[in-house]
């Protein structure tokens, strides 16, 4: 393999890492809060605002059930608006990152609402408010869960990251459709399938790793 | 002056000296006392900590249009340092009578009553400052499995605002109170239950509460750490002045710590009364009817298996027959044997102090002539009570 090829696909690792990792980044900014309200606005709960909730939930449904290729074909003018042009691999993390906000939301949704309801009484009991139970209780106590959510939301993040390629995104995907598939160079596609499996492993073996040792309910953790 | 900063005047002040015994009580509670922006302070003072006036409580049921009823016109009153038992089976509404008092639920009608305040009319900031008057413990602790037992202890005191250095020294000093001093950098998952339900107390007591809640805190316990849980809770009790009011669905809790018992059924009160009357002479089935593991109340098996509830001519009476402490005169059984010319058999005895005060039963057959209610009210007439268990052959 020249090494005009490895350099090719050094650059288009980085490029999804970046992709990746900032798409996970902004999801998480706004698909966290959006968990917890998703988990604790329903009637009788901790944030009530269930008309809000239905409504967010919703749009979180539909969102997620829009395949990814045509989401990202659907939203090129809000791409172009965010991110001043349509393609390359900045403007790939507009698409990614609408799509990870209601995957992350329900995630983190799930992963609140396996918190012990006993431990929200409590500290109701105490007299905190609800921010401060959001806080210092269901965060703290579901962050194995979320880490593990975010880890999922990451590796899934990978698998789209390769697929904008196909729509000139950059990055490994790009890389593979680009001179494995036109160029049929099945070698540059080997190593790019390579690459992400590696890629994937490392991001879920740190994920798994990180939300054990933050699970201080297994006793031998510490 | 807001509530909030008298509150955590007292915790910095006073971090150190709290945990001496008792000579607080005064200085702290006009400290605490002080006008609670509350509305509807219309109880005087000695109407106890806490006061139910003629609570209901209804639940919306699932799935159908009716209503389930939990509780049903409750009036009681809890003195301030006395510890208050209330016992009754699953689904009598325990846990729904404690949570009132913390603003955990509110009731339907009536009212129930925190130092004087409507806490069902509370709400927002004002409700939060009550409640951080008020401890609970639970079943099943509820400590935060992220937190260290320092970190648990620490969280009331986090959320009303204490600084960080005088929740350091109020927790440790909770710490060094339940005897987990040792254990303060640990998870709840690396401590036993019984160390837990210590971490959950410390954490009740962290903000300098007046009433300690506890809802089936021993129930998850093997006997002899509930006895030390207990015990623990007494020493609260005397050492602080803490009031308690405790659930529980085990006699022998009550017996252990209460002054006095509340016997809970179908959301009504059928029984009140200092334990050691309820204890001696209860009065209604259900209070009975959790008597009859407690050993020392049970029949010897043989003559269980053979009981039966109407007269059998020729046969014996089965009487169980309780001494208190002022009727201790034991003389009065040979009288009765005498006067009545029966031949009475003790069969087990037991004798035993309650409250401090001795008591006594004896199961004994008694044969003879005379019905089994002649001799009940024989005995009542020397004031022991007697109670006719059946009869056999
Ligand atoms: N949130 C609720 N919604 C509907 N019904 C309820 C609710 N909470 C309690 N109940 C009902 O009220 C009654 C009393 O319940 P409660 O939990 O107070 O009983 P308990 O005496 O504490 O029982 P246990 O010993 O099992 O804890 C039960 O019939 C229960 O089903
Ligand atoms: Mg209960």
């Amino acid at each position: 393999m020249s090494p005009e090829i490895i350099r090719l696909i050094v650059n288009a690792t980085i490029d999804t890492f970046y992709m990746v990792a900032l798409a996970l980044g902004f999801g998480t900014l706004i698909g966290l809060p959006l968990g917890i309200f998703l988990a604790t606005g329903g009637k009788g709960e901790l944030l009530a605002f269930p008309a809000a909730k239905t409504i967010l939930g919703l749009i979180a449904n539909a969102t997620r059930s829009t395949p990814f290729i045509i989401l990202v074909v659907a939203i090129i003018p809000f791409t172009r608006l965010i991110a001043g042009t349509s393609i390359g691999t900045t403007a790939a993390i507009v698409p990614l990152t609408i799509a990870a906000i209601p995957f992350i939301a329900r995630l983190i949704e799930g992963a609140i609402r396996e918190v012990d309801y006993g431990l929200v009484e409590a500290a109701r009991a105490m007299g905190a408010t609800p921010l401060q139970i959001v806080r210092k209780v269901l965060i703290p106590e579901a962050l194995p869960g979320i880490v593990l959510g975010l880890t999922l939301a990451a590796v899934n993040l990978i698998g789209f990251s390769a697929i904008v390629g196909v729509v000139g995104g950059g990055g490994l995907g790009d890389l593979g459709i680009r001179y494995g598939y036109q160029r049929f160079m099945p070698e540059v596609m080997a190593v790019v399938v390579i690459v992400l499996i590696v890629l994937v492993q490392g991001v879920q073996s740190f994920g798994d790793r990180l939300s054990r040792r933050l699970n201080k309910r297994l006793r031998h953790s510490s | 002056m807001s509530t909030t900063s008298h509150l955590s005047d007292n915790l910095t002040f006073r971090s150190s000296d709290w945990l001496e015994p008792r000579s607080r009580t005064s200085t702290g509670k006009a400290n605490v006392q002080e006008p609670t922006a509350s509305p509807r302070r219309n109880v005087s003072a000695s109407d106890g900590l806490v006061v139910f006036d003629h609570v209901h409580k209804a639940f919306a049921a699932r799935g159908s249009a009716g209503e389930v009823t939990a509780l049903q016109d409750i009036s009681l009153s809890l003195r301030t340092g006395s510890i208050m038992g209330i016992i009754g089976r699953s689904g009598a509404g325990k846990s729904t009578l404690i949570r009132l008092v913390n603003g955990l639920d509110t009731p339907t009608s009536g009212r129930a009553l925190f130092d004087g305040v409507d806490v069902g009319s509370l709400s927002g900031n004002a409700l939060r400052q009550t409640q951080r008057q008020i401890g609970m413990i639970f079943q099943h602790f509820n400590l935060l499995s992220s937190r260290t037992a320092f970190e648990n202890v620490a969280l009331p005191l986090e959320i009303a605002g204490t600084d960080k250095t005088a929740i350091a020294a109020r927790v440790n000093a909770l710490l060094e109170l339940v005897g987990l001093a040792d254990k303060r950098d640990r998870y709840p998952s690396e401590l036993s239950g019984g160390q837990k339900q210590r971490v959950g107390i410390a954490r009740a007591l962290a903000t300098e509460p007046k009433l300690l809640l506890s809802d089936e805190a021993t129930s998850a316990l093997d006997p002899e750490t509930t006895r030390s849980i207990l015990d623990l809770l007494k020493t609260v009790n005397r050492e602080l002045g803490l009031t308690i009011l405790l659930i529980t669905h085990e006699m022998s809790v009550v017996r252990e710590i209460a002054d006095e018992v509340v016997v809970l059924e179908s959301g009504r009160v059928v029984e009140h009364g200092p334990v050691y009357d309820v204890f001696t002479q209860p009065q209604h089935a259900v209070t009975r009817s959790f008597f009859a593991n407690d050993a020392g109340r049970q029949l010897p098996a043989d003559i269980r298996a053979r009981l039966q509830p109407g007269a059998i001519p020729g046969g014996k009476a089965i009487v169980r027959i309780v001494f208190r402490a002022a009727s201790a005169d034991d003389a009065v059984l040979s009288k009765l044997a005498r006067e009545l010319g029966v031949d009475v058999n003790i069969m087990s005895a037991t004798v035993d102090t309650l409250a401090g005060k001795p008591f006594g039963w004896f199961i004994a057959s008694v044969d003879g002539s005379k019905s089994a209610d002649e001799i009940v009210a024989y005995l009542a007439r020397y004031g022991v009570s007697a109670e006719v268990l059946g009869h056999v052959a």
